[in-house]
């Protein structure tokens, strides 16, 4: 299908035009809508609005994404596996939404995906269904990045944390490989772009400071993460 | 050839060495504390020796400091056991460990629930 004039695409993995999301076919069930009953039916899949208005990423979109892309990337994430028995199991995930994260917020210094993969090393040990208490506020941390339940209120735009590229997703969905790691990759974006307004020199390891909850870099986690980067980075697998 | 399948077998066992895990045992509390850290946050670290070697260990991320605290409430319980042994993701090997879980016969926490 031709696209028209005015619909923009924002990156060249996205199926739908800005200010839409993709809706994946579907089988409807039997339902009652304004006093009229809409037989069982087959839903094709399209693009529908935004909650929001704004650019957002919902799950059906992400896993489009995932199956259509991401076996395809050239992956740059080491296959050092750094001992965890799962630590190979979603490196073309995670290369795939660095590089997509990577070129829709285009910053400075690209995030490595082998950062993203000591992340998680260190977050959840590669435990997909990993879940913490995190506090009264933050709720809880779930799956491979740890994500906490406040956290996915930010990326949805709750409080202006994030302001754009939001991500709509829900507790559940964080036990899913690929939505966690979407879903904390966008938020080590976001603490990137606290770490640049808040630090004279602003760094990756800075921003992974701010998403632990660290003050200083010589907390005893901020090196543990380095040295194991350091590893990744040093071996040839 | 006895000498080549050792040489193998260590090749194949040294990288999981570091995340083999590790558990000691205690009868006696260990020095445990939560830190301030960035905002509200605070941060579970504690320390003991062990064979005279000195550990440092933490818990992976800081949250707020109702976790902290309670989570050093449950530990402290723990503790009191005559008989309690902590979990830490990394072998003995390494002196900077991560705090999996405190168990004794009667009560336990564990970071992950």
């Amino acid at each position: 299908m031709a696209k028209k004039k005015n619909e923009k695409i924002k990156h060249r993995w996205r199926k739908c035009p800005l200010g839409t999301h993709w809706r994946s076919a579907s089988n409807v069930d039997k339902h009652h809508r304004k006093k009229i009953t809409v037989k069982e039916h087959y839903r094709k899949g399209t693009c529908v609005k935004n909650r929001s208005g704004k650019d957002s990423l919902y799950a059906d979109e992400m896993f489009l994404i995932s199956n259509t892309y991401f076996s395809k990337n050239k992956t740059n994430i080491s296959s050092n596996s750094l001992g965890y028995r799962k630590g190979n199991q979603y490196d073309q995930i995670i290369d795939g939404w660095v590089t997509y994260w990577n070129e829709i917020l285009k910053p400075k210094v690209p995030l490595d995906p082998d950062f993203v993969k000591v992340m998680i090393a260190t977050e959840s040990s590669f435990n997909s269904r990993a879940e913490a208490f995190a506090g009264k506020r933050a709720g809880h941390a779930r799956g491979l990045m740890q994500v906490t339940d406040i956290t996915l209120k930010y990326l949805k735009g709750h409080k202006t944390e994030a302001r754009n590229q939001l991500v709509e997703l829900d507790e559940d969905d964080m036990y899913d490989p690929v939505l966690n790691i979407a879903a904390g990759v966008r938020w080590l974006y976001r603490k990137k772009q606290i770490a640049d307004a808040k630090f004279e020199e602003p760094s990756w390891l800075k921003s992974v400071m701010l998403y632990k909850g660290y003050r200083s870099m010589n907390n005893k986690n901020v090196k543990k993460f380095i040295r194991l980067y350091e590893r990744i980075k040093s071996e040839k697998h | 050839m006895k000498n080549i399948n050792i040489f193998l077998l260590v090749s194949l066992l040294v990288p999981y060495v570091s995340i083999a895990g590790s558990q000691f045992c205690f009868e006696r509390e260990v020095s445990i504390y939560c830190e301030a850290e960035l905002g509200a946050n605070y941060s579970l670290n504690g320390y003991f020796v062990k064979n005279s070697k000195h550990y440092d260990f933490a818990a992976r991320r800081a949250f707020d400091g109702g976790w902290c605290q309670d989570a050093l409430k449950s530990i402290m319980t723990v503790m009191k056991s005559a008989h309690y042994c902590m979990e830490f993701e990394e072998s003995e090997k390494n002196v900077d460990l991560t705090i999996d879980s405190v168990v004794s016969r009667t009560s336990q926490w564990t970071y992950f629930q």
